[in-house]
């Protein structure tokens, strides 16, 4: 059973690569369980997002011409682990918007003025460097459990243009108000794409915090994964809101040949974040919280290849104010152990 | 201080822009009060009255929520104002201004179409004359 619980824990991971921020996702990958011997990994995960639905304090909008945006990230991940229980992984992302808004954008000279974008955001995002201790492991040929511990930085490697564009329009904005009016400081925007979901970098370094559990029994197995992201103020003092995702689900090997392994897990998926802050205030206008629930497919190939595939489809979204929301998730991963 | 009332469908009032004063803009529901004074003693018309005035006030209610309003014109900067507006879901506002010379009104800013309640702050040059604002909406 040991190519069994590679293919459990790579389909584990597989099941969070959807989320736009997850860096842990692609790193869990790079780390399967048959790999955890010395040596070099190397993981290319691809997660695509849709985001056309428009949200209004929780009502959906509906309208023609609304505002989308499609979003890619391609994480690269080379990995080594140094020990079977310790190893580090360098997550690089690749990020692509297509999207497109229309949003006013003040002056203090002229009357605002209504601009549209449909156009692309490309370029290197915010790298990050996490490192993987498995505090707890036992093997067997009918059952396993390991538990593991995550810990990283990521860095500011990424554009964060867009970012000090947007602050800069708060602060327009801010200037036009009588002093002392309250007001969102993202008050000036009309679009459910704000400037800060097309950046590709934020600024900031931040923590990654994560635990994660495998566990199987015979054909079966759950596995389980919480992440932390600690968000510190980056771009124009601008910080993020902090974000917990948990993940996980049942699975069963479908197929367990003498060359390959066949499985199918059933995701759900909570992923919540905060109020972002910016101009010194927090913006209703900002946080969400979402359910998903989806399928995933997973395939392991001789001692060296796995892959896996899957859908999150959103349940029940909640957010803040004006932003575009999920419409589904899907994530795909090749892994590579050396 | 005047404002000047537009009876014409889509407006909703024109605003004259001073030198360096606040303008804060009344609700115009107001005029819709105290007409009957003088019927009284007349039982049935006070009757009529009260259903008159129960009628306004519920006209004024939707008109409140309907009816485009400039809240407010102030000073900004040296040589600006700021002119301040809410607007309906799923309506387009057009913020006019009256040009002296020729009499024709001119959008100074278009309110998009947006399907939630919105505020905007738009900004205009002062000059040493008065200028006439008016807010337009359709449908």
């Amino acid at each position: 059973m040991r190519r069994g619980s590679l293919f459990l824990l790579v389909g584990w991971m597989g099941s969070r690569l959807g989320a736009a921020g997850c860096e842990l996702c692609a790193i869990y990958s790079a780390d399967n369980a048959q790999a955890r011997n010395a040596g070099w990994i190397a993981t290319v995960s691809e997660s695509f997002i849709s985001y056309h639905t428009v949200l209004f304090n929780d009502h959906e909008l509906s309208g023609h011409d609304l505002d989308f945006r499609d979003t890619s990230i391609t994480h690269l991940v080379p990995g080594y682990n140094f020990t079977p229980e310790l190893g580090v992984n360098l997550s690089i992302p690749l990020v692509y918007h297509h999207f497109q808004r229309t949003d006013l954008r003040y002056s203090l000279t002229d009357p605002p003025v209504l601009r549209s974008e449909h156009s692309t955001e490309f370029g290197l995002g915010d790298v990050s460097l996490i490192g993987r201790w498995t505090a707890f492991r036992r093997a067997g040929m009918e059952t396993s459990v390991a538990v593991s511990v995550l810990g990283g930085v990521k860095f500011p490697t990424g554009d964060t243009d867009r970012i000090a564009d947007e602050v800069q329009q708060t602060q327009i904005y801010d200037a036009l108000l009588p002093p002392g009016t309250p007001h969102d400081p993202l008050g000036h925007s009309i679009s459910g794409v704000h400037q800060h979901d097309l950046t590709l970098g934020s600024g900031s370094f931040d923590g990654i915090f994560g635990v994660t559990m495998l566990s199987r029994w015979d054909r079966y197995f759950f596995n389980a994964q919480f992440q932390y992201y600690l968000r510190t103020e980056g771009e124009s003092g601008y910080t993020y809101g902090n974000e917990l995702m948990v993940a996980g689900g049942p699975g069963a090997y479908l197929l367990l040949g003498k060359s390959y392994t066949f499985n199918l897990q059933a995701n759900a998926g909570y992923d919540t974040m905060a109020r972002d802050e910016l101009a010194g205030r927090l913006s209703n206008r900002t946080g969400w919280t979402a359910w998903y629930l989806g399928p995933q497919l997973g395939l392991t190939v001789g001692n060296h290849f796995s892959t896996v595939a899957g859908v999150d489809i959103p349940v029940h979204i909640t957010a803040n104010g004006l932003q575009n929301v999920p419409d589904y998730r899907v994530h795909a991963s090749l892994v590579w152990r050396f | 201080m005047r404002l000047y009332w537009q009876p014409v469908v889509g407006y909703r009032q024109c605003v004259p822009m001073s030198h360096n004063r606040v303008v804060p803009v009344s609700s115009p529901l107001r005029i819709q009060t105290g007409a009957g004074r003088a019927f009284r003693r007349a039982w049935f018309i006070q009757a009529a009255i009260l259903v008159g005035l129960i009628g306004s006030v519920a006209t004024g209610l939707r008109l409140q929520a309907t009816e485009p309003q400039i809240s407010r014109i102030e000073p900004f900067l040296t040589d600006q104002v700021t002119i301040h507006f809410d607007t309906d879901a799923n309506r387009t506002y057009q913020l006019q201004f009256l040009h002296l010379p020729t009499g024709n009104w001119s959008n100074l800013f278009v309110a998009p179409k947006i399907p939630f309640p919105n505020h905007y702050i738009v900004v205009d040059y002062r000059t040493n004359q008065s200028r006439l604002y008016r807010l337009r909406v359709t449908p």
